[in-house]
Formats: structure tokens, sequence, C-alpha cells
């Protein structure tokens, strides 16, 4: 997979993105950076943890970055990481950076990444709340994407 | 009849947290669906949106299960 880098880890870093991702003929750099933030549906959120079917998400958010070069270019850099395990408040759940000459390529793909992201990695998310309640929040079904 | 052995993620894991062997009658998914629904009846309602994977890959709903498979349960997914 040239100019692709993906990735599943604790500790996310968007320099190591942004080096990646860096380029000569990469006039424009577009990201979508997630963070987790205090609050969910009206319940003040405490922190949460992320649980991933680590072999499976690398594969599809290969598969992912490889869609969006065919969309977009194959000159397209593209760096895709996702957080495991627990994070707090302001901590970084996913990064999403990608680079062409110009920045239409850059733009759209990211955006499309994202969404992509958000409806077929094989990532689930347990919140903790406040008043010391834990969920699962609810996802969208992958039963429907695949028949 | 053959056994596999399913792995939980996410919501799954309030069920049951740890890879356990299941036999079924016959290698189709649609077989372990209902085995599982008649093991974890509270979990109908996920267990029917789910999706069953190997390491790589999601399953196909057709493709025939193998003897000794090792696979995942994958309910519904909430990325980023």
């Amino acid at each position: 997979m040239d100019n692709i880098k993906v990735s599943i880890k604790e500790q996310l870093s968007i320099e190591e993105a942004i080096a990646f991702t860096q380029g000569a003929q990469h006039g424009a750099q577009a990201s979508f950076i997630g963070y987790v933030r205090n609050h969910n549906e009206g319940k003040p959120v405490d922190g949460l943890t992320y649980d991933i079917h680590q072999s499976l998400a690398e594969a599809i958010l290969g598969k992912i970055a490889q869609k969006a070069q065919e969309k977009w270019g194959r000159g397209l850099k593209i760096y895709l990481a996702h957080a495991t395990g627990y994070l707090s408040i302001g901590g970084i759940a996913v990064i999403v950076m990608v680079s062409s000459a110009h920045r239409a390529e850059s733009l759209q793909a990211c955006a499309w990444i994202i969404e992509e992201i958000k409806f077929k990695a094989p990532v689930w998310k347990k919140e903790d709340y406040m008043d010391g309640q834990q969920e699962w929040t609810k996802g969208h079904s992958l039963r429907k994407r695949i028949t | 009849m053959i056994t596999v052995t399913i792995s939980p993620f996410g919501h799954m894991r309030e069920f049951f947290n740890e890879p356990m062997k299941i036999t079924i009658a016959d290698q189709n998914q649609a077989t372990l669906r209902k085995t599982l629904l008649k093991q974890f009846p509270d979990a109908g309602h996920i267990i029917e949106l789910c999706v069953f994977s190997d390491e790589k890959r999601i399953l196909c709903e057709q493709e025939k299960l193998e003897e000794g498979a090792k696979l995942f349960i994958l309910p519904p997914v909430c990325g980023g």
C-alpha cells in the first residue's frame, strides 16, 4: 500500500501523521482529528474505552485508504490511526490525514474517509459517565453492508 | 455437526467475555446465529444485527463455516 499508513494503538500522534503525509509534491494537507468530548446525548462523560478487532480493523482501514486513492488519485498520501483502550476527556480518538498536490482532493478524501470509518471499522466504544454508569454506544450494523 | 470458537466484541462482551466453543448442527451461519440467540436470549436484539468475521475479513452471509474455525461476533460498530 504505497503512500498509506494505518495503525491501531493506545497513543496517537498528530506529529507522526504530519510527518508521514508531508511531501515536496503535496501542496495540500487536510485532516480530521477526533477527540473524546465530555458529553454525549445529554449525559456528562468521564472517559471511554475503545474495543477494536485489531487485525480486521487494520485490513478494513487499509481498504478504505486504497479506495480513496482509487477515487482521488494514487498520489494521495493517507495516514489513518485509531486509538484503542481507555481515553480520558480530550484524548485523541482518531486521526485521518490526507495530502495531495491540490486542496480539493485532500479535503474530499478526508471527509469521505472519516464517514467510512464511522460506518465500517470494527470499533466499539464504551462510555463512562460521571454518575458511575457505563454504556456501549449504539452503532451501525455491518450486516446490511455485506448482504 | 461442527464446532467453532467464537469471541465477542463490544456489546456482546456483556454476555460472554472469553472465546467460547460452540457446536452447531451444520455449516450455516444462520444456524450459528440461531444457536447464539437460544443461548443468549437477552442479547437477541444485538445478535440479529451482528456479523461474523475471522481474523482478516467479514464473512459473507452465505459462506459456509469450517470445523474448528476461529470466529468473532461483531455488533453494530461506532468508530471515530
